[in-house]
């Protein structure tokens, strides 16, 4: 049942030890292509997966161009708002606020990790730093939160079991009908046959990554689109290597465990037990079990210490202080004889007030996500599948990390508007009752916002993402190159 | 009937005595409880923030309370020389668009926790705003956004998920073992046909195995206090059961399918694995890929534009229509354009759901029309359903939280038409009387009991029922019986040729 039980393991080599692997490899990569070129079941499961990976690109290309169409649009629309909102007072402008979109990267297509659940947008207004609302998941019918189509999905979790279905065989078919014997008479190295049969293997997974790479970059070329951070080239270069060293990571298992299984029955048992463990049970359990390094407070009782916190006024008694001492710098004795608008400094003061109150909130709980994102690295010590998955969201910037880095942005912004409206304000005191007006041109010194992720944090993503990966990786190659001895040496029974 | 008894008490001992199988029982009972305990946990984080906003919310109506008291007794008292109207309970103004505390929950049914469902995405308590339904629309937990996006592990992930493939391993030695150990033959002189060791093995098997499941589920659950131990409770876990004997059988059926196509051990597992990976990733990756291409939603940034634009299309010129809809609350003296903005604010957001009606109607109808076909489809792949309805028994699926939202949004409508008689009153009062400070008879206000509060219709509160789509899972059942009865019978014909 086995997809290459019918190969021919190796032509007979002629003895030139040094070139004897390079050999076997070739003999051994061209009769295993040949056997599953004729194979009904190899055509089978990768047209079902290439299926897959066409809908799954194909609906990627096209949220991808929405979303960026949507957000650039409606990104342009406030920009025009705000510049054409007219004469007004600059708090009142402050109120009228704006909102800022996520931009989108490409990369963050084919791997959306967490976008689909932090909202599409953020409003700026005055005394408020809010969150990130409209989540695309919360218009999305029905219960299906489990794997939802995208080429990440296909590669996380489909690719390695289309590899364990062409691969189970791999050693164990030829152990069960007793050809073990046969093959070690052949003279060619275990390993370079395994390496080949595993390399055939990967080419056939890699294949399921063609149209996600090929929808994109047809989205990219007709679209253009400028990438949301400056090292997008060693991104996407390390978004692939990533994923082929996930790859490389389950041949590597699959040739192991093909090798060690006394049958068929066996290998294809333990193999799908280890992928479930690692691509469906792993990365959900280290997920929840993160909730316990760091709790987390519910909206309620978040919303209720942020409140009671912002409800207290900036310190009455030292707003008096400040007020005497401006009103003595100026000789003046009443705030409207002064050639400043105090309304302005008072709003400034207030929002001063507020962001150490929004920094002190919002710093713990950013703080308390952080510590549960580095609880869940730790399970890509664990599960291949959960490394590569939080190496690639991390790459595409769709992760939590890049989310907060967002937020945190968004607010800077804000934070800056206030200062700008509130600086204005301040200049210009009201006349003979009425209040002080600003025009297009104060409206158009704020700088827009152009937010650019930070350029990739090596030895964070080294040590959280990059080392459980390789990590992995080896352990893998070093389980097959064990077992691999043990088929060279062991008993053929 | 007799001969059909021992058939299966024997193959049950033979499962019992090996060592695999019972593990592998044991593994996944331990999978089980812990998607259970994940589940608890969900329903006692709800529990205890719907706890603590009723405290919230008793608790500022309290302080509201001493805090009028005070202040009605002795308005000019120092102490009260710095409050701003716009901050304290005590000025209608104030309490309406700031201070007022307003919760709204939508309480867990008592088998909460045997599916998290949406709860965790669609927040199960809102803060209801006199102004506008937009908190309640935008208002979501906190949760970190990698346990949203990973999909939770909880029961109905493992029962979905993990359980069919439990099932499959169970079952894939039935008539696959005896044809492959040439046992088969010897079986059927003793007039034990195909069919018969096929249904009556994968039969047992995977009913005693469900049963198993069932019982220590139940079990944990009742003793961990996941689910009361009351009428309610028991009929949780009683319909729970039964939806799990439903899904358990269909797997069922697909592995009599399996066992009677297979001709051996290895061939059964790999067909069994192939197939859980048809029906739960592929089906329901092709289904959300459907659904998405044939009614798609407009994305939430033109309603972000929408709103902004139709924010700026309001404008104060429509207070003069409001005030000839409403004579008794038209100043006798100000002029329409010189109304105070906190007097004409809730008038002012009535004019903008107004202007947001056709956009809202339209975002309504395409999440309706996606909703629709998704339930049309999701009859084409059984995990779908299953999903589906292990959430709705739990009372977390969208639906019944849409109903939480229909029901907040009628109380929203009856707060702010509550508050915009106070404050038009109050501006009435204060226009004939003006004061200084906050007065009563003017801004000043204690009638904080009177508020309305939100008091779930009693039809969120009773149990749920199935989705009458869930029985689809029946006809697939039959499907695949017929299928393994077919497949046996074409098999028996050969034989005899």
């Amino acid at each position: 049942m086995q997809a290459n039980s019918n190969a021919i393991t190796s032509p007979a080599l002629p003895r030139v030890p040094d070139r004897t692997w390079l050999r076997a490899f070739a003999g051994a990569w061209q009769a295993d292509w040949r056997a599953r070129r004729r194979d009904w079941r190899v055509a089978a499961v990768l047209a079902l997966g290439l299926a897959l990976a066409g809908c799954a690109a194909l609906l990627a290309a096209l949220d991808l161009q929405q979303t960026r169409a949507a957000r650039a649009g409606a990104a342009q629309a406030e920009s025009q708002r705000w510049v054409g909102q007219g004469s007004k007072n600059p708090h009142s402008a402050a109120h009228y606020g704006v909102y800022a979109f996520k931009p989108l990267a490409t990369l963050a297509a084919l791997d959306p990790g967490v976008e689909r659940y932090v909202g599409a947008g953020i409003w700026l207004e005055a005394h408020k730093q809010n969150d990130m609302v409209y989540r695309p998941a919360a218009d999305t019918p029905g219960a299906g939160r489990q794997f939802r189509l995208s080429p990440a999905l296909v590669l996380q979790v489909l690719a390695p079991a289309a590899m364990i279905f062409l691969g189970f065989g791999m050693f164990a078919a030829e152990r069960e009908r007793g050809m073990l014997a046969a093959l070690r008479l052949s003279g060619a190295p275990p390993g370079a046959i395994a390496s080949a049969r595993a390399a055939v293997l990967l080419c056939f997974a890699l294949l399921l990554s063609v149209p996600a790479c090929c929808a994109i970059a047809a989205v990219k070329f007709l679209d253009g689109g400028v990438e949301p951070y400056a090292d997008a080239g060693t991104r996407a270069l390390l978004f692939c290597a990533g994923w082929l060293v996930y790859l490389v990571t389950w041949a590597a298992l699959v040739a192991a465990v093909s090798a060690w299984a006394p049958t068929l029955r066996a290998s294809l048992a333990v193999l799908v037990a280890a992928w479930t463990v690692f691509t469906l049970v792993l990365p959900r359990a280290a997920i929840e079990l993160a909730q316990a390094a760091a709790p987390l407070p519910s909206m309620q009782a978040f919303r209720q210490a942020l409140d009671e916190e912002l409800g207290m006024p900036d310190d009455p008694a030292d707003a008096a202080r400040y007020q005497r001492r401006l009103l003595a710098q100026y000789g003046a004795s009443d705030v409207r004889d002064l050639p400043v608008n105090w309304t302005g400094i008072a709003q400034q003061r207030s929002e001063e007030h507020g962001n150490a109150v929004f920094d002190r909130h919002y710093g713990a709980l950013f703080d308390a996500m952080r510590r549960q994102d580095d609880a869940m690295a730790l399970a890509g010590w664990l599960s291949p599948a959960a490394a590569a998955g939080t190496l690639s969201a991390s790459l595409a910037a769709s992760d939590t990390a890049a989310h907060l880095e967002f937020v945190h942005a968004a607010e800077q912004q804000r934070r800056l508007m206030q200062v700008l409206l509130n600086g204005d304000l301040a200049e210009h005191p009201d006349h003979a009752g009425a209040k002080y007006e600003a025009d297009a041109a104060l409206w158009r010194s704020i700088p827009p916002f152009d937010f650019r992720y930070a350029p990739l944090d090596w030895p964070e993503l080294a040590a959280r993402q990059l080392l459980p990966l390789l990590a992995g990786c080896t352990a893998a190659l070093a389980l097959a190159g064990a077992m691999l001895r043990r088929l060279r040496l062991g008993s053929v029974a | 009937m007799m001969r059909l008894l021992s058939l299966v008490t024997y193959d049950l001992r033979a499962l019992r005595r090996e060592r695999g199988a019972v593990l592998l029982l044991a593994a996944s009972l331990l999978l089980a409880c812990y998607g259970l305990f994940e589940g608890a946990r969900q329903r006692q984080h709800v529990l205890q923030a719907q706890h603590a906003a009723v405290a919230q919310e008793a608790g500022a109506r309290r302080e509201a309370n001493a805090l009028a008291a005070r202040y009605f007794a002795a308005p000019d008292d120092p102490r009260f020389a710095g409050m701003l109207w716009y901050r304290t309970p005590v000025d209608v103004r104030g309490y309406a668009f700031r201070e007022h505390v307003g919760f709204a929950a939508l309480a867990p049914l008592a088998g909460s926790a045997l599916a998290i469902g949406q709860s965790d995405l669609l927040a199960p308590t809102v803060r209801v705003r006199a102004e506008s339904m937009e908190s309640v629309r935008t208002a979501a937990g906190i949760e970190h956004p990698a346990r949203l996006a990973a999909g939770r592990y909880d029961l109905v992930f493992f029962t979905v998920y993990l359980w069919p493939l439990v099932l499959l391993s169970l079952c894939a030695s039935v008539l696959t073992q005896d044809r492959e150990s040439l046992r088969l033959r010897s079986l059927l002189l003793q007039g034990a046909g195909t069919a018969r060791i096929v249904f009556a093995q994968v039969g047992a098997r995977t009913l005693l195995a469900t049963l198993l499941l069932v019982a220590v589920v139940c079990g944990a659950a009742l003793a961990g206090g996941a689910v009361p131990l009351d009428e309610r409770g028991l009929a949780a876990l009683a319909q729970w059961a039964g939806l799990v004997l439903l899904y358990s059988a269909f797997w069922g059926a697909l592995a009599m399918a399996v066992c009677a196509c297979a001709a051996d051990r290895m061939g059964a597992a790999f067909a069994g694995f192939g197939l859980w990976l048809l029906f739960a990733i592929v089906l329901p990756g092709l289904l959300d890929a459907a659904v998405r291409f044939h009614a798609p939603v407009p994305p939430r940034e033109r309603y972000v534009q929408a709103l902004r634009d139709a924010g700026d299309r309001v404008a104060a010129g429509s207070l003069a229509r409001f005030y000839d809809s409403h004579p008794e609350w038209k100043p006798r003296r100000t002029a329409p354009g010189a109304v105070s903005a906190s007097v004409s604010r809730l008038q002012r957001a009535q004019e903008l759901d107004k202007a947001m009606a056709g956009v809202d109607t339209a975002f309504g109808r395409a999440e309706a029309a996606r909703a629709a076909l998704f339930a049309r489809l999701s009859m084409a792949s059984p995990v779908t359903l299953a999903n589906g309805a292990f959430a709705a028994l739990a009372g977390n699926d969208r639906e019944r939280h849409a109903r939480f939202v229909a029901a907040v949004g009628v109380h929203q409508a009856a707060l702010r038409d509550w508050f915009q008689d106070a404050i038009q009153r109050a501006a009435l009062g204060d226009e004939a009387a003006p004061c200084q400070r906050t007065c009563l008879g003017g801004y000043g206000f204690r009638d904080f009991d009177a508020v309305p509060r939100f008091t779930p219709p009693a039809a969120l509160a009773s149990p749920a029922q199935l989705p009458a789509r869930t029985w689809t899972l029946l006809a697939w059942l039959a499907a695949f019986v017929s299928f393994a009865g077919a497949a046996l019978r074409r098999e028996r014909l050969r034989q005899r040729l």
